[in-house]
């Protein structure tokens, strides 16, 4: 009850921010330009051939303004969240009114849940009417799966920032470290991997001869959530056209990228929730 | 059973003590003036009653609840004002009260309460574009919403002109008229002057004073303020003077000494100079302003000058026996 009153005032609070509306502007216009690209200029493999892997082709087109813009707004969606409030003094007015800490860092994800959605609807609705238009073979069920999965990649992204914002007492600090993490995910992923794999050999923990990639680094590459969002994006639109490789360990197969995400949605917000219920404002 | 409780409260920041072995009691029923110049501890303590800020030690009970504990009951009977708090900029004064309907489950018209802050309309503004003064009265009407049992209001007069001051004291009496237990802070005795039943005067984190409106008059009409210039203050001075029975405070300027001190105590004060070996250049008298007693009990300023023609009837005798020693 105390959560939903918090949740409805940080959509109603949050939905008029000038930079989100901006954002989702620029968010809409990347989908109607990629879905532009992919049709009229460039047409991956396979859009030529049948219908059927056409439309996947090109939603999969759009994975990539969606994997790397939800993400940003997502974290500008959260990063002031909690530390702004303190700076600001307004989180004593809200703590004034009956509601728990617990209210406030879920009321405050769920309402800028609530916000990244309509933001992705309206720029998956923009992409969608530009595929419509540019192709005969758009297929609204594996559409409306894509958008539901973006929608979690950027909640996933809301919850990192809030768990930064709510974590440290400075908004500074707060700003810096989701931004640093994003573009760790977005861009300096594989310079993470190879440190992690160079360690890895230093200590031996990887014979250099070995020719394939050990299970645990291939696990730990995947935790990446935008890694995580584009496994999942395939595994559900593809109707069986792509080769697997047989038997993998569980948790290298592909809806294995759901747990990636459900723990980026869960577990930073909750670990930052425990610290911030025991400081002072 | 006390509106609110603290026993023995200390909170600590980093070796800093900012509250310190607070007992406070305010009553069911009554407006309560928390007094004392900044940083003396006054927001601190109303963080804890809050549970914003965590004691160090001691308990705090808040409406008979207890204030860690059951922090969520405590703030849904009661009306917070923030000590100058921010405002959500992008919403309109109606989205703010409807919320906080929302939160405390009440169903007050925000167009009454808008009437009754003084801002009916700028109600349907964003916050965005309100003054100070208009945020203040905001979130003064916020924390009207739901007929609370306790107002805890940290410097409510913030950002006010001194009508709008005015106004929320009017509101503070037909507020407590309703039967709400009032806390205020304040660093300005004036604010609470007219409204308080008691005041607690806190220094340092500590409490200095504790009385009824009436029992801090009566003491200023017993205490006056003597000023005494030496022409050198002895180094035991300050301390032998402090210790005399019926001087309340001292608050040296150079070679100007002002002590507060009951009307026996001022002959006393000054043979106590003269016997440290000071001798007295000239000195005056006056009665204790409400104002002065609260600056005596927090000795934030230095005294005032010596000029004012305010000598008292009764110091004559004393006045010529200092001329004879010149």
């Amino acid at each position: 009850m105390s959560t939903l009153a918090v949740a409805k005032k940080e959509f109603h609070d949050g939905i008029r921010s000038r930079v989100l509306a901006g954002l989702t502007v620029l968010f809409g216009a990347f989908m109607a330009g990629a879905a532009y690209y992919y049709t009229e200029i460039t047409p991956p493999a396979g859009i030529q051939s049948s219908a059927e892997p056409q439309t996947i082709a090109v939603i999969n087109s759009l994975i990539i303004p969606t994997y790397i813009l939800l993400p940003i707004i997502g974290t500008i969606l959260g990063y002031k969240s909690i530390s702004g409030e303190r700076e600001s003094g307004s989180l004593k007015f809200l703590l004034g009114l009956p509601h728990t800490r617990r209210d406030v860092v879920c009321g405050k994800l769920l309402g800028r849940s609530g916000i990244i959605t309509v933001s992705v609807l309206v720029g998956f609705a923009v992409g969608g009417l530009a595929l419509y238009a540019l192709t005969d073979a758009f297929q609204i069920v594996d559409f409306a799966v894509l958008t539901g999965v973006s929608i979690l990649l950027g909640m996933v992204f809301v919850s990192i920032a809030i768990a930064f914002s709510s974590a440290v007492r400075s908004s500074t600090i707060a700003t810096a470290g989701a931004i640093s993490l994003v573009l760790v995910f977005l861009f300096f992923w594989n310079v993470v991997l190879t440190l992690v794999g160079y360690v890895a050999q230093e200590l031996s923990l990887i014979e250099t001869a070995q020719s394939q990639t050990p299970t645990w680094l291939q696990f730990f590459a995947s935790l990446n959530p935008t890694g995580a969002y584009q496994t999942t994006s395939i595994y559900l639109l593809d109707n069986g056209t792509r080769s697997v490789p047989s038997n993998p360990p569980f948790y290298l197969e592909e809806w294995f990228g759901f747990v990636i995400l459900a723990f980026w949605l869960v577990v930073p917000i909750g670990l930052a929730y425990l610290r911030f219920d025991r400081t002072d404002l | 059973m006390p509106a609110i409780e603290t026993i023995g409260l200390t909170k600590r920041y980093d070796g800093v003590t900012a509250v310190n072995e607070l007992d406070l009691v305010v009553e069911e029923g009554e407006v309560f003036g928390f007094l004392g110049p900044n940083g003396a501890g006054k927001s601190t303590t109303i963080d804890v009653l809050l549970d914003f800020t965590r004691p160090t030690s001691g308990t705090v009970t808040v409406l008979g609840e207890d204030a860690q504990r059951e922090s969520q009951s405590i703030r849904r009977r009661t009306g917070v004002l923030p000590e100058g708090c921010d405002l959500y900029d992008r919403l309109t004064g109606r989205q703010h009260l409807r919320f906080v309907n929302e939160s405390k489950d009440a169903d007050d018209d925000p167009d009454t309460m808008a009437e009754r802050v003084g801002i009916p309309e700028a109600i349907d503004r964003k916050v965005g574009g309100y003054s100070k003064g208009m945020k203040q009265r905001l979130a003064f009407g916020a924390a009207l919403v739901g007929e609370p049992e306790l107002l805890i209001l940290d410097e409510p007069s913030t950002g006010l002109d001194p009508s709008g001051a005015h106004e929320m004291r009017e509101i503070v009496q037909e507020e407590s008229a309703r039967g709400a237990t009032v806390f205020f802070s304040s660093h300005i005795l004036g604010q609470v002057e007219a409204v308080c039943d008691r005041v607690g005067i806190l220094h340092d984190g500590e409490l200095v004073a504790e009385d009824t409106m009436e029992g801090l008059r009566n003491a200023m009409d017993r205490e006056a303020v003597l000023t005494v210039e030496v022409n050198r203050v002895p180094e035991d001075a300050i301390a032998a003077v402090r210790a005399l029975p019926g001087v309340s405070g001292l608050t040296t300027d150079g070679t100007t000494l002002s002590a507060h001190c009951r009307d026996g105590a001022k002959a006393a004060v000054i043979n106590e100079l003269e016997a440290a070996g000071a001798s007295i250049e000239d000195f005056g008298l006056e009665t204790a302003s409400l104002e002065e007693l609260f600056l005596a009990y927090t000795g934030d300023r230095p005294s005032r000058p010596i000029d004012k023609p305010t000598v008292a009837a009764g110091i004559d005798a004393a006045g010529e026996r200092t001329e004879g020693h010149r």
